[in-house]
Formats: C-alpha cells, sequence, structure tokens
C-alpha cells in the first residue's frame, strides 16, 4: 500500500478527495471519521495491488472457464452422454433418448467426478432392469471419445475411471445380493456351501465380475481395437 | 465576517469574549457558530465517530459556553483552547457515566492551560482545521464560478508529476501577471494567445489541464494560505519552455 497524505477537500459516501503535497487532486475510500479540512493520512493501493487483484480476479475466470469445458463425452449406455472436464468431472449431461431423460430428472450428475456418476447410473439401470447384471458388457455399453483426437492419454484415463465406476456399482450390487442371499440360507449355511463347492451351475454372486470382468471396450490395455479410434 | 485563517478566528473570537464579558450580550452571535462547530470537531474526535449537532453528545455544548463564558480570564490564555479542555472533560465524564469506560482521557478539567501544551496542540491543530474547512468552502465557491468542482478536479489532475509541475508553473505564471490573471478572472477562460506568444507554451498542456490551471490560479490570485502550499511548483531552473518570462 502507497502512502497517501493530503487536505481532504471533500468527504461524501466514505469517498474522500484529497489535495496531495504534490498538488493532485486523489480520490480515495475512507473507513474512519473525517471532516472536510482535516489533514488525511492513510493508504492508497498501489499499482502492484491493483495487478494482484487483476491476477486474481484472471486467474478465477480463467480456472472457472476451464473448469466447465469439456475435454472428452463419455457415453454410458445408450441413454446418457456426460461431457468430462480435465479433472474428470462432469460438466455436462445430455439425455439421448427417453430413459436418459428419465434419469437425469432424479439425479444430477454435474460436478460429480466420472466414476461416481458412471456408478450411479449403472446402479440405476440394474435397478430398473435396462442391464442385466450378469452381462453388463453387452447390454451397457460404455465409451469414451476425447475432444482432441491426439488426447488419446486422457481419454484412457476416462475410461478407466468409467470402468472403476462399473465396477464400483457391481460390487455394492453383488455385496447386497450376497447379504440377502446369506440372510435367507442362514439355517442351513453348511448344507448350501457344500452343494456350491461341488455341484450344480454357478450362482450369480459367483459371476460377479472381478479384475476379468472389464468392460471389453474400455480397456484401454487391450490396444486401441477397442477405443474407437 | 472575518478572514478564514487560524490568526483570524482566534483573534476574533477573543475580541467577541471580551465585549461579552465586558456586558454586551449579543457579542457572541456572531462567532457562535464557530465555537459550537469547534465543540462538534472536539466531541468528534474524543469519542472517534462524527456528531453532528443533532447528536445526545452535543446537548452539553451550550451549558459548557456558558460554564466557560463565566470562568474564563484571559490572562490564562486562549479561550478556544480553555473551551476546548472543558469540553473534552465534559464529554468524557458522559461516556464514563453512560458507558463505564474507565480509561480514555484524563477527566478532570484542567484550567491551568500553561501545564498543558500538548491539549493545546491539539485544540489549535482543530482550530488550524476549521480554518482550512472554511478556505475550502471559499475555495469551492471560486471554483462553482467556472463550473468546476472537486470531481472534476479529480478526473482532471495531472497523474504524472512532471506534467503537474508544468500545470503549476503555468498557474504561477498567469498568476503573477495581472493582465494574464485578469483575463482569467473577468472572462473565465485561459489566456492562450498572450500565453503563447509572451511564453511560447506548450498548447497541449493549456486544452489538456485547463480546469487544473483554472484552480490553481485562483488558489493564487484569491490567496488561500492553506492551499497555497500544494500547487507551487517545486523551484526548479532551465525548462525552456518558462524560460522566457520567469526565469
Amino acid at each position: 500500500m502507497a502512502r497517501i497524505k493530503g487536505i481532504v477537500m471533500e468527504n461524501k459516501n466514505g469517498q474522500a478527495i484529497i489535495l496531495t503535497p504534490q498538488g493532485e487532486f486523489e480520490r480515495t475510500r475512507i473507513k474512519k471519521p473525517i471532516e472536510v479540512g482535516e489533514i488525511y493520512y492513510g493508504k492508497s493501493p498501489s499499482i502492484r495491488n491493483y495487478a494482484l487483484m487483476a491476477l486474481i480476479v484472471l486467474s478465477l475466470t480463467l480456472g472457472t472457464l476451464d473448469f466447465f469445458s469439456v475435454k472428452a463425452y463419455a457415453q454410458v449406455s445408450s441413454s446418457l452422454e456426460l461431457g468430462i472436464n480435465r479433472w474428470n468431472r462432469v460438466v455436462t449431461v445430455r439425455a439421448l433418448d427417453v430413459k436418459g431423460e428419465e434419469m437425469l430428472q432424479q439425479s444430477n450428475f454435474t460436478g460429480q467426478k466420472v466414476d461416481e456418476a458412471v456408478e450411479v447410473i449403472v446402479d440405476k439401470a440394474m435397478a430398473d432392469g435396462s442391464l442385466k447384471q450378469e452381462i453388463p458388457d453387452q447390454y451397457f455399453p460404455l465409451s469414451a471419445q476425447s475432444k482432441d483426437n491426439r488426447d488419446e492419454k486422457f481419454k484412457q484415463n476416462v475410461e478407466q475411471d468409467m470402468n472403476k465406476g462399473m465396477q464400483k456399482a457391481l460390487e455394492k450390487r453383488n455385496n447386497k445380493a450376497n447379504a440377502n442371499k446369506g440372510a435367507v440360507n442362514e439355517p442351513d449355511k453348511g448344507s448350501n456351501l457344500q452343494k456350491n463347492d461341488n455341484e450344480g451351475p454357478p450362482t450369480e454372486m459367483e459371476k460377479a465380475p472381478d479384475k476379468s470382468s472389464v468392460h471389453p471396450g474400455l480397456d484401454s490395455s487391450k490396444g486401441k481395437k477397442n477405443t474407437g479410434k | 465576517m472575518f478572514g478564514p485563517g487560524k490568526n483570524e478566528i482566534n483573534d476574533h473570537i477573543n475580541i467577541c469574549i471580551q465585549r461579552y464579558q465586558a456586558g454586551d450580550k449579543n457579542a457572541l452571535d456572531d462567532v457562535y457558530d464557530h465555537i459550537v462547530q469547534f465543540c462538534l470537531r472536539v466531541i468528534s474526535k474524543t469519542c472517534g465517530k462524527y456528531i453532528n449537532s443533532d447528536d445526545e453528545e452535543a446537548a452539553i455544548i451550550p451549558h459548557v459556553i456558558l460554564d466557560v463564558l463565566d470562568k474564563y480570564n484571559p490572562d490564562r490564555g486562549s479561550f478556544m483552547v480553555y473551551l476546548g479542555q472543558a469540553i473534552r472533560n465534559r464529554t468524557v465524564d458522559g461516556l464514563r457515566k453512560e458507558k463505564r469506560r474507565p480509561s480514555i482521557v484524563p477527566s478532570h478539567l484542567d484550567t491551568d492551560i500553561s501545564s498543558t501544551g500538548i491539549e493545546a496542540v491539539f485544540f489549535e491543530d482543530i482550530i488550524d482545521d476549521m480554518a482550512r474547512k472554511q478556505e475550502i468552502k471559499v475555495f469551492e465557491d471560486l471554483l462553482a464560478n467556472f463550473d468546476l468542482n472537486f470531481e472534476v478536479l479529480a478526473n482532471v489532475s495531472p497523474r504524472q508529476s512532471k506534467t503537474r509541475e508544468q500545470a503549476q508553473r503555468v498557474a504561477l505564471l498567469i498568476a503573477q501577471d495581472s493582465e494574464l490573471s485578469g483575463y482569467l478572472i473577468t472572462k473565465g477562460m485561459l489566456p492562450h494567445k498572450l500565453l503563447e506568444e509572451r511564453f511560447y507554451l506548450n498548447r497541449n498542456i493549456l486544452d489538456r489541464y485547463r480546469k487544473y490551471i483554472i484552480a490553481a490560479v485562483l488558489i493564487h490570485v484569491h490567496d488561500l494560505e492553506y492551499l497555497k502550499p500544494y500547487v507551487l511548483p517545486a523551484p526548479r531552473e532551465g525548462e525552456p519552455w518558462l524560460e522566457s518570462k520567469v526565469l
């Protein structure tokens, strides 16, 4: 802050006009009570402070713009298209059909991380039956497309996150189903376990996706074949 | 009416007090407003906030003035300092009673003015402020004749120190020359032609900072002693645009 000193020539609404010893009529803000004719000793913001403030405002503006600029689009099922920013957060959501619109009315995905949004969407899809838990890959296509086609790394990153979200949703479902089943089968737990170990088709729980159930279209480790390029 | 200087105010008030104490009960009419303004400023500074004549804190003013007029002895020093001390002490007492704040300023009414040199300076400063305020009012009225005000001056005031000094020199030049200043006062505009012919001045400065120059000339011509030092150019030599006359 630069020092300012001078005679108070006018004082209106917290703003005073000061005649400085250099002969300049300078406008300044005052907080303490001061009357016309008094000598004012105060501080006026220097150019450096103004520059700093301008820099902060500029950074905030650019940061905000950057946050809301879409770097990649992620399509979750055939119903929703998510716009993803550079921090893997959902900034826009577009419904592609009636089901998508219904889903949008029920929940707001803006601001969420991609994996969280995908998790919610998959969970809802499984709840309403549009996604079969046994074969999620087939009925629930996930794909990402970065705005800049050269940015393959970001695209893979988004795809990984989407996959993670899907895994989480499936795991959650499985855990819930396990818990329910455990409660139902508790009286004859031992015999049931034996049966599962030795005979009959595997239950849904056993088919629950582990690492091998990663969505084929999103498994970036499998190369470019499935990345949409 | 008396001039806006601090000494003029003090002298005039002292004369009026003497007349009042001699029995002329109307002697204070001329200066009463100034005395009240002074008291308001003292209360304002003591309380640390704006005080108007309608405020509760200002209610003590008439009583204190009458008290002080009865007790004041010219041999003991300036009436205003004596009054200032009385007002301040009474204000502090009032604050103590109301808010129980025991340590703002010493409270007892000290009638021995000679022992309170610092307080005397404090009250002299307030009188100075009042005198300055009067001068600013005069300046404001003078500016109004040229459709100028402080807002305008704050907008057009030269920002660069070099330019400001040049404008101040032009103003001083005009003020020192009766013909040029007479032209400005009577016609309300700068004597461009005369200035260019006589001093080879840069017309850009005259045009761009016309309002600032007029304001500075008014301060010089009307001898506004508080403001004059603020618009005097720094003494410098060897500037070609002024060589022909000033140097």
